[in-house]
């Protein structure tokens, strides 16, 4: 026995020196982005901690033997170790009953569902309509069945805020170059493969920190920072539809512009009711099949995107579409084609359109970012078949984010990043030549 | 290749990043067995194997009852699964460290009995599942393929069995006439806290 635990205490050792080593290569690597930043969070927050600390307890056994071995103590050390077993049990006794505290006193109801019975309801807020049983959590991670009522778990939790430039969105027919306030929760109910918000999206509210807000004091907030809107973003807002209601409506009377930037994955019914107090929405219209949806998601579909994006634009609402272009998945020539086509003949000619970069993220590593060519191409396509505003974003083009009046072709907004370089329209987005430009500009 | 690493690498990671939770469920009810009794070193590692080979067929029975069942049971019934096997199981653990099951040759209980106390301890904290444990259920399932699911949920569990296998390397304390008492006394005390737990969450779930 003796032998062994010497053994491990020198190899211990050895590997201690080595985890360490790469600790620190990985925390200076996350903290001048030496190497990929999610790579470097990984290891040095969530992998390495682990054999670290189970080789420093292997490291340390060795002396602890000796150890008691040598000292008159052994009682003490016995009754620390019986005090370390029944806190392991309290833990574990804590732990379940902080799972189990998730009452509906500390959640808020929700809305769209219908009682199937025996307690079983469907939520009806988007089209994954999940069906859950009591106790049962939707697939977006933010919805809950207790007791035959529907919960939002997410309500008033705040995973994110920053005020933004508008262009970051991207928004660039919204009030260019002012900020936006933006917020968000935790959750989503896409769970797409390449997510570059998958920190707050793919998770439970409690597994981050979160600060509790009322729509009350976010309204409060965003008129404070200076914003002139507010932007509910970074995870999909669609899962804490209630809060951005309530907020919405509340920024409308206090006289703030509101935007969504969502996946689009919404029922038709919810989306009527938000969309009075929606300025803007821009739809990350990820792809023109379902192939790609299926592969791209865990359970998405396109029809309803399509649908949604047809309802915001009847209605009226401001609406930017975005695709993110990923190598060999929905950049072949067919495929932009026909998403093309499909937005100038069922949303028209004037809706913005951002191609835009792809970056490897989450479960998308394995795909080099998008050649720049191919957004130009997809840019050249777009203006060809009719398009009026088409973007490319998520690179450093200044002719690709420049807005242009559409039959001068003299620069209308000139953008560089997401800050507007040169802003020749007057208030209500009019070039000099007199051309009127779509979209909200006071 | 993301096949692949949807299959083989995510679950390995996510056993070892979320083996610790396992593992601190099961150690207050693991620990005191491995150290109050004295063994050998290699009579230890059998127990703790036993202790795992039966985590893992309750972690089965539980996920093959539950791709039966679906949605025919309702969280009820498992609440009240879950509550039971931690009763028995407590009260397992109370019955082992006052020494009325003995893993030693005794006039009032069979061997064979006795031997398998530890499988049936593994088993009957498989059946408790954890967090990490429904996690991977989950990944499992929507990887829509009944092969892959399998192969990537025992990659988990073996991922997760990592953590457990150091406990062997207790077997010194055992060897220490303090220890192997307040393991019997913490064993006692974590079978009565754990009883009295899972008396608590019945008569609240009844």
């Amino acid at each position: 026995m003796a032998k062994i635990l010497f053994k491990l205490h020198q190899i211990s050792g050895w590997v201690l020196l080595l985890l360490t080593i790469l600790f620190f290569v990985s925390g200076y690597g996350m903290k001048k982005q030496i190497i990929p930043i999610d790579l470097a969070i990984k290891l040095h927050n969530k992998i390495l901690p682990i054999p670290f600390l189970i080789f420093l307890i292997l490291h340390c056994l060795f002396p602890i033997k000796n150890l008691l071995k040598r000292i008159p103590f052994q009682s003490i050390f016995a009754i620390l170790f019986l005090i370390f077993i029944v806190s392991l049990a309290g833990f574990f006794i804590y732990r379940s009953e902080k799972g189990s505290k998730e009452t509906p006193e500390n959640f808020y109801p929700a809305r769209f569902y219908e009682t199937l019975g025996n307690k079983v309801v469907r939520c009806g807020l988007c089209p994954n309509r999940c069906v859950l049983s009591p106790g049962q959590i939707g697939f977006c991670k933010a919805r809950k069945n207790i007791d035959g009522k529907l919960y939002s778990m997410v309500y008033g939790k705040i995973a994110s805020q920053h005020l933004d430039p508008v262009e970051k969105k991207p928004l660039f027919h919204f009030l260019p170059g002012t900020l936006i306030y933006s917020i968000a929760t935790t959750g989503c109910n896409l769970q797409c493969k390449f997510c570059q918000n998958w920190q707050i999206s793919q998770v439970f509210p409690w597994e981050v920190e979160t600060k509790k807000m009322t729509p009350e004091e976010v309204v409060e907030e965003a008129i404070k920072s200076g914003a002139k809107s507010i932007a509910f973003t970074y995870n999909e807002p669609t899962v804490y539809y209630e809060y951005m209601y309530d907020i919405a409506k509340l920024a409308k009377e206090r006289g703030l512009k509101t935007a969504v930037i969502s996946s689009g994955y919404i029922n038709p019914e919810p989306l009527k009711e938000l969309l009075p107090y929606i300025d803007a929405y821009k739809i990350d219209f990820k792809g023109f099949n379902n192939k790609f949806y299926q592969k791209m998601t865990v359970a998405g579909k396109v029809e309803p995107v399509m649908e949604a994006m047809k309802i915001i634009k009847e209605s009226g609402v401001w609406l930017e579409i975005v695709n993110l272009v990923i190598p060999g998945e929905n950049d072949s020539e067919e495929d932009l084609k026909n998403l093309i086509l499909w937005i100038r003949d069922n949303l028209g000619t004037d809706v913005p359109l951002h191609f835009t970069r792809f970056h490897p993220d989450y479960k998308l590593l394995n795909i080099p970012p998008t050649p720049i060519e191919t957004l130009k191409r997809a840019r050249k396509m777009a203006i060809d078949l009719g398009l009026k505003y088409v973007y490319i974003g998520n690179v450093d083009d200044i002719e690709g984010s420049t807005t242009y009046c559409p039959e001068s072709k003299e620069p209308a907004i000139v953008r560089k990043g997401f800050f507007v370089l040169q802003n020749n329209l007057d208030e209500k987005g009019q070039c000099k030549s007199g051309e009127k430009i779509p979209g909200i500009w006071e | 290749m993301i096949r692949m690493q949807e299959i083989i690498l995510q679950p390995i990671l996510l056993g070892l990043s979320s083996g610790i939770f396992c593992a601190s469920y099961c150690f207050p009810f693991l620990i005191p067995f491995v150290v109050f009794e004295e063994r050998r070193l290699k009579e230890d590692f059998k127990v703790i194997l036993k202790f795992i080979f039966g985590r893992f067929f309750g972690y089965l029975t539980f996920g093959v009852i539950f791709a039966y069942l679906g949605e025919k049971t309702t969280n009820k019934t498992i609440d009240l699964l879950f509550s039971l096997s931690l009763a028995i199981l407590s009260l397992l653990l109370i019955l082992y460290s006052i020494g009325l099951i003995r893993e030693k040759r005794d006039v009032c209980v069979a061997p064979k009995f006795k031997k398998t106390t530890p499988f049936m301890m593994g088993f009957l904290m498989g059946i408790n599942i954890c967090p990490p444990f429904l996690m991977a259920i989950n990944y499992a399932f929507l990887l829509h393929a009944l092969l892959e699911g399998i192969l990537s949920f025992f990659l988990f569990f073996l991922a997760t069995t990592i953590y457990f296998l150091p406990l062997t390397l207790l077997s010194f304390l055992n060897k220490i006439n303090e220890f192997r008492i307040v393991a019997r006394v913490s064993g006692i005390l974590v079978g009565i806290m754990f009883l009295v737990y899972s008396f608590y969450k019945i008569f609240q779930i009844v």
